[in-house]
C-alpha cells in the first residue's frame, strides 16, 4: 500500500517550497547561462534585420539557415559549454540529492546544507558506481537490438526495434537505476554505511519492496506528465513572455514533485527499516507494519 | 477511395476497405479504360520517330538470379550517310566488379546503399549477335543481307568517357557492310543477365518474407543513340552523325533512342510482374507465369518481379494505375495514388498531356527506390510513415515528373543531367508546394517546411559558386552533383518564373514540352523555347546561372543613415540614405523598398550591376527600414537574411528574447530529465 507515502510526498512538497525553489533557481541559472550566446548572437543577427518579428510567428527554414550561418560561432560555443556543464550539473545533482534527503529525515530537524557538506563526496563515488550501471545497462541494450535485429530483420523490425524498444527499454532501464540510486543514497545518508553498502543495498530494493515499485512508479508518471507540459506549451501558446511565465509555473512545480517524489520514498524507505528494527519506527504518520509489503 | 486491390494468384487474403469498393470502381473505370484497352499510349500513330524497335522474350530465374533471352533489335539508320559501326550499352557490367567506372566513382556505394557480402555482382553476356536477313521487320526498308551473319567475334568494349579498360558497359560492332541512309539493321542477340544484389537502381534484394524481389533494369543490351548533323550538338554542317553513348557512370545512366519495346516475361508463377507499357496478355502454365507487356515511344524497358507485392490498381482519366506494394507497407496504397493522382493531374495542366495510359507504382526494396522508367517508377516508403512528413508523395511525385523530363523531352543525363533532374525538381517543388502548402514536406508542431524551401537552402547552403549546371555528370567534384542537377535547377527556374511571371513560365513549360517531347532537347534548346514565349533575350540569366557559377547576394550595407537636413516652417526634412551592396559575382536586377515613420513608401528599381550604390530620400520623415527584393523573388540570393534592414533605434530583439527563453525552458527540462540518469 503506497497511498499513504504517496500523500506524505504530497505534503511534504506542500511544506518545502524553498528546497524546491533551489533545484528550480539552479536549473533555471544554468539554462540562462547556456542560452545568454543564443541571445546575444541572435540579437545581433537578427535584431536590425527587420524579420525578427516575422520569426516569431512563423517558422522559415531559409532565414534560420542564414542566421545559423551568420550566428554558427554562438552555437558552437553552446556545445562547448556543455563539456563544462554536465560535469558541474553531475556535482549539483549529487549533493542536492543528498542534501534532500538529509533534510526530509523524519528522525529529526536537519540542515539540506549539512547533507550537502556531509555526504556529497560519498555520492559522488555512489554516482560513478551507479554511472557503470548505466554504461552497462546502455551495451545491454545495445547487444538486444543486434540480436532482435537478426531475429526481427527488415522495416517493421527496425521500426519496432529501434524506435519503441530501445528507447523505451532504456527509459525503464534508467528509472529502475535511478530507483535503486535513490534508495542508496538513503542509505548513504539516513543509514550511515559506507558507499559499497549502500550500492548492494540499493540495488536489491526494486525486488525486496514491491510497495517501493509502486510509489516510485506513481511518481514517475505524474512527473513526467509535468515535464511534458512545457511543451506542449510552447508548441501550443503563442507569445513570449507569458510561454515563458506558463513554463515556469509548470517547471517550479515539477521541481516540487522531486521534493515530493524524495519525501515519500524517504519515508518509505524509514519505515522499512522501522520494520526491520522497530526502535528506529517513526511513527509521524501513524503507519504500521504492513505498510510498506 | 477508389482503389482496387488484387491479390496474387487470385487468392482473396483480405477483407480491407479497399477490397470491398473495388467492384464499383472498376465498374466505373471500365468504360473509359476499354477505349485504350490494350493500347500503351492515346494514339494509334507512332508519336515519336521510333528508330529502334525491340522484340524480347526472356526467362528470369529466381535460384541463379538470372534473365536469359534473345532479343531482335531493329534500328533505322537516320543519317544521310551509311553507318558501318553500332555502339551499344551494356549497363549491367557496371555491376560486374569494382574495377568498372561505376564502382571506382561510387566507391561501390550508391545513395547509402551497399551490396551484401555474399557474391553481389551482376552482368550481362552477350552470347550471341547476329544479322537477320529477310526480316519482316516493323521499320522498313529491311537491309539486305545474304544471309546471317555472326557479328559475335565483331564485339569490342570502348570505353569512350574515361579510358578505363576494365569498363565493359559499352560496345562497339563494326558491321560488315554499312546501313545505308534510312535504311533498317535487324539483329537477333542472345544474352544472360545476371541480376546484382542492389546497389543502385537495378537487382535483387531479399524480401522480409524470404522471398527475392527483382528490379531487372539496365538489363539487356541497348543501342545507344546516333546523332544526326544538326540534332543536338552535333553542328548542322558535320558530314556525318556520331554516335552518342557513354559509360554507365555513378550519377546518370541514361539516353537513349524512342522505339517500341514488346517484351514476354515469363517467370515462376507465383511472381507478381510489372513493367513498362501495358500487358497484352498473361498465360499460367506449368507452373510459369508468362505475361507480354507492349510500350510504344519510349526509349528504355524495365521490369519488376516479385511474390511477395500487393496489387493495387486504380485509373485517372486515360490512366491505369498500378501500385505494387510491399506487405510491410500495407495501408498506405492511397497516398500512392493520390501523390501520382495530384502529380498527373498539375502535370497534364501545367506542361503537358501523359501521352501513355499506364503507370505502375513500384515500392521497392533497398536501392531501388526512386527511380524513374518509361511508365513505371520506384517509390519509397516506410513503415509507419507518419502523414506529417510527406517522403513518400515527394518521392512518388518527383519520380512521375521523369515521365516528362527524361521520359518525353529525353535529354541527354550525362551530358545535362540538369535537364532532367533540375527541370523535373523545379516543378516537384511547384507540385507540392501547391497541393500540400506551406508544410508540404514537414508539417508538424508550427515546424512547416515547404519543397522549394528545402531546395533553396540546399543550394545557397552548399558549396554553390563552384557548380556549373552544365557539365558531363561524371566530372563534378564529389558531392556537387546533387547540387548541380537537383537544387541548383530546382532554385534557378523558381527564380526564372518569378523574373517571367507564372503565366509566361506556364506557356514556356507548355511549349517546350510540345516543341521537343519525344526528342532530345539541350539547354540551348530549352533556352529558346524561354526566349520565344518571353520574347525576352535571357543571355545575361543563362550565361550567369545555368551555363556559369555567378552566386547572388545582394545587402542593405548597415547601418540606414538618416540625419536632419533642413526645416522649411515648422517641417523638419530628413536626408535618409540607404546602400546596397552587391556580394557576389551573379548580377540581378533589384527592386528597393523603403519605409519611412510616417506610413509613406519608396520603390526604386536598380539593374543590379555596379558593386553598390546608393539611394537618397529626402523626406520629412525618418526612413524606417530598407528591403530588397521585398517579394521573395530572388531565390537563388544566397543570403536572404542581409536584404533587409531596420533603423537601429527600432531593433526588435523579440526573436533573440523569444529564442533564449524558450531554450532556455528546454535546457531546464533536459536537466530535469539527465538527473534522472545521474
Amino acid at each position: 500500500m503506497s497511498q499513504p507515502f504517496f500523500k506524505h510526498g504530497i505534503e511534504t512538497a506542500r511544506r518545502r517550497p524553498a528546497l524546491a525553489g533551489l533545484l528550480y533557481g539552479m536549473n533555471l541559472i544554468i539554462g540562462l547561462i547556456l542560452t545568454v550566446p543564443i541571445y546575444i548572437a541572435l540579437s545581433s543577427v537578427t535584431g536590425a534585420s527587420g524579420f525578427a518579428a516575422n520569426l516569431t510567428n512563423q517558422f522559415d527554414i531559409t532565414l534560420w539557415a542564414d542566421i545559423m550561418e551568420d550566428a554558427a560561432p554562438a552555437f558552437q560555443a553552446l556545445v562547448g559549454q556543455l563539456i563544462w556543464i554536465l560535469p558541474v550539473y553531475f556535482l549539483w545533482k549529487v549533493a542536492s540529492s543528498v542534501g534532500i534527503i538529509h533534510t526530509l529525515d523524519t528522525s529529526g530537524v536537519r540542515s539540506f546544507w549539512h547533507g550537502v557538506g556531509e555526504y556529497t563526496g560519498k555520492a559522488v563515488l555512489l554516482g560513478l558506481v551507479f554511472l557503470v550501471h548505466l554504461i552497462v545497462l546502455g551495451v545491454g541494450i545495445a547487444i538486444a537490438v543486434v540480436v532482435f535485429g537478426m531475429i526481427w530483420p527488415g522495416e517493421a523490425g527496425v521500426f519496432w526495434i529501434y524506435f519503441v524498444f530501445m528507447p523505451v527499454s532504456f527509459v525503464l532501464g534508467a528509472a529502475v537505476i535511478d530507483m535503486m540510486h535513490d534508495y542508496a543514497r538513503m542509505e548513504l545518508v539516513i543509514g550511515e554505511r559506507p558507499v559499497m553498502e549502500s550500492w548492494l543495498s540499493g540495488i536489491r530494493w526494486p525486488f525486496r519492496y514491491g510497495g517501493a515499485d509502486t510509489l516510485y512508479v506513481a511518481w514517475f508518471v505524474l512527473a513526467g506528465i509535468i515535464l511534458v507540459l512545457p511543451t506542449i506549451i510552447d508548441l501550443n501558446m503563442g507569445g513570449i513572455w507569458l510561454v515563458f511565465l506558463v513554463q515556469q509555473i509548470v517547471l517550479f512545480l515539477r521541481a516540487t514533485a522531486t521534493v515530493g517524489w524524495f519525501g515519500s520514498e524517504v519515508l518509505f524507505y524509514q519505515t522499512a527499516m522501522a520494520e526491520k528494527e522497530p526502535v528506529l519506527a517513526d511513527v509521524e504518520v501513524g503507519l504500521t507494519k504492513s505498510t510498506v509489503g | 477511395m477508389s482503389v482496387t486491390r488484387t491479390v496474387p494468384n487470385a487468392i482473396n487474403q483480405s477483407e480491407s476497405t479497399l477490397n470491398k469498393i473495388a467492384v464499383c470502381t472498376l465498374l466505373s473505370f471500365v468504360a473509359v479504360a476499354n477505349a485504350f484497352a490494350q493500347e500503351p499510349t492515346i494514339s494509334k500513330e507512332p508519336l515519336s520517330e521510333r528508330r529502334v524497335s525491340y522484340t524480347m522474350n526472356v526467362t528470369l530465374n529466381p535460384e541463379t538470379k538470372t534473365v536469359t533471352g534473345t532479343e531482335r533489335l531493329t534500328w533505322r539508320n537516320p543519317d544521310s550517310v551509311p553507318v558501318g559501326e553500332l555502339q551499344f550499352h551494356l549497363y549491367l557490367n557496371a555491376f560486374k566488379n569494382e574495377r568498372s567506372t561505376f564502382m571506382k566513382e561510387s566507391g561501390g556505394a550508391h545513395r547509402g546503399f551497399t551490396a551484401g557480402d555474399e557474391d553481389p555482382w551482376g552482368g550481362v553476356q552477350i552470347t550471341r549477335m547476329q544479322i537477320v536477313p529477310d526480316i519482316d521487320a516493323d521499320l522498313t526498308p529491311a537491309i539486305p543481307s545474304p544471309g546471317a551473319t555472326d557479328l559475335t567475334d565483331r564485339i569490342r568494349f570502348i570505353q569512350p568517357d574515361d579510358g578505363n579498360q576494365d569498363d565493359e558497359t559499352v560496345i562497339s560492332v563494326m558491321l560488315p557492310r554499312p546501313v545505308q541512309p534510312g535504311e533498317t539493321i535487324t539483329l537477333d542477340i542472345d544474352f544472360e543477365s545476371r541480376m546484382p544484389e542492389i546497389v543502385a537502381r537495378t537487382g535483387w534484394k531479399m524480401g522480409e518474407s524470404g522471398e527475392p524481389f527483382f528490379m531487372v533494369a539496365q538489363w539487356f543490351p541497348k543501342i545507344g543513340v546516333y546523332e544526326i548533323p544538326g540534332q543536338r550538338y552535333v553542328p548542322e554542317d558535320a558530314e556525318r552523325g556520331r554516335w552518342n553513348t557513354h559509360q554507365f557512370h555513378a550519377n546518370s545512366e541514361f539516353y537513349a533512342d524512342f522505339g517500341t519495346y514488346d517484351v514476354t516475361i515469363t517467370t515462376p508463377e507465383s511472381f507478381v510482374v510489372g513493367a513498362s507499357g501495358r500487358i497484352q496478355d498473361e498465360v499460367i502454365e506449368g507452373g510459369y507465369r508468362t505475361v507480354r507487356y507492349l510500350a510504344n515511344d519510349v526509349h528504355d524497358f524495365a521490369w519488376t518481379a516479385s511474390p511477395d507485392f500487393l496489387v493495387y490498381e486504380d485509373t485517372w482519366r486515360h490512366v491505369s494505375i498500378r501500385l505494387l506494394l510491399q506487405p510491410v507497407h500495407e495501408g498506405q496504397a492511397q497516398r500512392h495514388f493520390n501523390a501520382a493522382k495530384t502529380a498527373l493531374e498539375r502535370f497534364d495542366e501545367w506542361v503537358g498531356e501523359y501521352p501513355y495510359t499506364t503507370l505502375t507504382l513500384v515500392d521497392g526494396l533497398g536501392g531501388s527506390n526512386g527511380m524513374e522508367y518509361p511508365t513505371l517508377i520506384t517509390c519509397g516508403t516506410y513503415y509507419k510513415l507518419p502523414e506529417w512528413l510527406r517522403g513518400l508523395e515527394l518521392v512518388t511525385i518527383h519520380e512521375f515528373g521523369h515521365q516528362y523530363f527524361y521520359g518525353l523531352l529525353a535529354s541527354n543525363e550525362f551530358e545535362e543531367a540538369w535537364l532532367d533532374e533540375g527541370m523535373n525538381s523545379y516543378i516537384e517543388t511547384r507540385i507540392m508546394d501547391d497541393a500540400y502548402g506551406v508544410g508540404a514536406v514537414i508539417d508538424i508542431a508550427g515546424l512547416q517546411v515547404s519543397d522549394i524551401s528545402l531546395q533553396r537552402v540546399a543550394y545557397t547552403k552548399s558549396k554553390a559558386s563552384r557548380v556549373r549546371m552544365v557539365q558531363n555528370s561524371w566530372e563534378y567534384p564529389f558531392g556537387d552533383y546533387g547540387t548541380a542537377s537537383y537544387s541548383k535547377p530546382s532554385t534557378v527556374m523558381h527564380t526564372l518564373e518569378r523574373y517571367l511571371g507564372w503565366e509566361t513560365m506556364r506557356r514556356f513549360l507548355r511549349t517546350y514540352y510540345e516543341r521537343w517531347r519525344f526528342r532530345h532537347p539541350t539547354t540551348r534548346d530549352l533556352q529558346d523555347v524561354a526566349e520565344d514565349v518571353s520574347g525576352q533575350d535571357l543571355d545575361w540569366f543563362f550565361d550567369q546561372f545555368v551555363y556559369g557559377t555567378a552566386t547572388v547576394d545582394y545587402a542593405i550595407d548597415p547601418p540606414l543613415l538618416v540625419s536632419p537636413q533642413s526645416e522649411e516652417g515648422d517641417e523638419v526634412q530628413y536626408r535618409n540614405r540607404v546602400r546596397i551592396v552587391r556580394n557576389g559575382d551573379g548580377i540581378f536586377p533589384q527592386t528597393l523598398l523603403v519605409k519611412f515613420d510616417d506610413g509613406s513608401e519608396e520603390v526604386r528599381e536598380w539593374d543590379g550591376e555596379e558593386k553598390w550604390i546608393e539611394f537618397e530620400f529626402l523626406k520629412p520623415a525618418r526612413m524606417s527600414e530598407a528591403y530588397i527584393d521585398p517579394d521573395n523573388r530572388i531565390l537563388i540570393d544566397t543570403n536572404r537574411l542581409n536584404n533587409r534592414r531596420i533603423r537601429n533605434t527600432l531593433a526588435d530583439g523579440s526573436l533573440a528574447r523569444m529564442a533564449q527563453l524558450r531554450l532556455a525552458s528546454f535546457v531546464h527540462q533536459l536537466l530535469v530529465l539527465l538527473s534522472g540518469l545521474l
